[in-house]
């Protein structure tokens, strides 16, 4: 919320110089989706491809550290009886295991609980991003976050079937719903494969990044309305107070709906590894 | 998943099964429309296979739904 | 004769937002009743969710048609 009060102040220094102030008429500058390119921090090139370290690469370095140092000292030496950090990080691996894996997959997806724990936590984390200071942007509202999650998920839920289905019976077990007319098929087939190998990664990783995406501008649009707002007369105090505690309770639903997401994108990635774990009907 | 008296879902799905349908429809869309779309342009007709697509698209996906979800 | 009133600009999207408003509710009516009907007969289970899954698809296509119709009749 500073941050984007600064940049908007430096922005109007530099043109006008806070004109609303003393003029009061100058427009509105409504934030819009150009408020998510950040200027990168270094810039190198590797093996023809460049790189830009922007602020979002930054935020999700330290996610990654965060997410990894907490769980390798919560369980580093694991007792029966836990310490303290054990048992946080036992909260959080108990309630992936049993909230959503074991209610969805079932006894057989042991094997997946890891990477279950650790995708929810990557995501709720990365969400979490946008309501901490000096942090700012959730990293998820990057489309490539959410994209290269999904593309992994994908990868996983279609081995997992064809390792267990064989590749020829994961297909047809897909493709041909049993108990349809023959001739049906020529048109239910392509419906049938384009939906679930096109359509479900495009939407676990869109609704993701629609909902943080729309989220932070919602966010940002009622701080700079509280800064645009505030001028001498009365009426102009009472409406940038209102939008600001407005700001408050967003950002606590905001930070609510964080959790609900990370939470969805965690079911779904269970769900679609027990469908492809067990033929369908 | 467990029904609200505590015995097994019948069908393993029930989690996603608002996001397949969702999913279904928008596929059945894009298929057909799409298939519709290009023969538009490879007639060269107005807007004319591109609704035939669709609904038979639409059609299609629902006929989908209620086989997968539908059936006792 | 003088024109009153005028929109101008994107009509798709006010199509659609006109459009998304019949199914918005009947989504609402076919989950509130069937997690009523849910509340009254937990053995029912099964069944009323069945049924709500089959009327909650027929009512979001009509959404989604409208959502594709302004493309189709588009320029």
């Amino acid at each position: 919320m500073f941050a984007d009060l600064a940049l908007l102040a430096a922005q109007e220094e530099t043109h006008e110089g806070s004109c609303h102030f003393e003029t009061g008429d100058c427009g509105f500058p409504a934030p819009s989706a150009d408020i998510f390119e950040l200027d990168p921090y270094a810039t190198f090139s590797l093996f023809g491809l460049e790189f830009h370290i922007t602020k979002y690469v930054v935020l999700a370095a330290i996610g990654v550290v965060l997410i990894v140092g907490f769980f390798f000292l919560a369980f580093r030496v694991p007792r029966l009886v836990p310490s303290r950090l054990q048992s946080v990080g036992e909260l959080g691996y108990l309630f992936v295991r049993d909230q959503i894996s074991r209610q969805v997959i079932g006894k057989k997806g042991e094997y997946f609980v890891p990477f279950l724990v650790s995708l929810f936590f990557f995501v709720w984390v990365f969400n979490l991003f946008a309501v901490i200071p000096a942090g700012q942007f959730p990293v998820t509202s990057k489309l490539a976050f959410p994209a290269a999650l999904s593309a992994m998920v994908w990868l996983i839920f279609n081995y997992v079937g064809i390792r267990n289905q064989g590749f020829v019976g994961y297909f047809k077990n897909m493709a041909f719903p049993p108990g349809v007319p023959k001739a049906l098929y020529i048109i239910l087939t392509p419906i049938e494969l384009f939906s679930t190998l096109l359509v479900r990664p495009f939407t676990l990783a869109v609704r993701l990044f629609a909902n943080m995406f729309a989220g932070h501008l919602l966010l940002t649009t009622f701080t700079v309305a509280a800064w645009y707002l505030f001028s001498s007369n009365p009426f102009g105090l009472i409406f940038s107070a209102t939008s600001f505690i407005l700001t408050v309770v967003l950002t606590a639903f905001e930070m609510f709906i964080q959790a609900l997401q990370a939470f969805i994108f965690t079911l779904l990635t269970a769900s679609y590894i027990g469908g492809a774990l067990e033929a369908e009907h | 998943m467990t029904t609200p008296d505590g015995r097994p879902d019948q069908q393993p799905d029930s989690s996603n099964a608002a996001w397949s349908i969702v999913s279904y429809l928008l596929g059945g869309m894009a298929v057909w429309g799409g298939a519709g779309w290009l023969l538009d342009r490879w007639t060269g007709q107005e807007a004319l296979f591109f609704p035939i697509g669709l609904i038979v698209g639409i059609a299609g996906a629902l006929y989908i739904v209620y086989v997968r979800f539908g059936r006792p | 004769m003088t024109q009153i009133a005028q929109v101008t600009g994107s009509l798709g999207s006010i199509g659609y937002g006109l459009a998304a408003i019949g199914p918005g509710i009947g989504v609402g009516i076919i989950f509130g009743m069937g997690v009523q009907a849910i509340a009254r007969q937990p053995e029912a289970y099964n069944i009323i969710r069945q049924n709500m899954l089959l009327g909650f698809a027929l009512t979001e296509a009509l959404a989604l048609i409208g959502f594709v119709v302004p493309f189709v009749f588009g320029p």
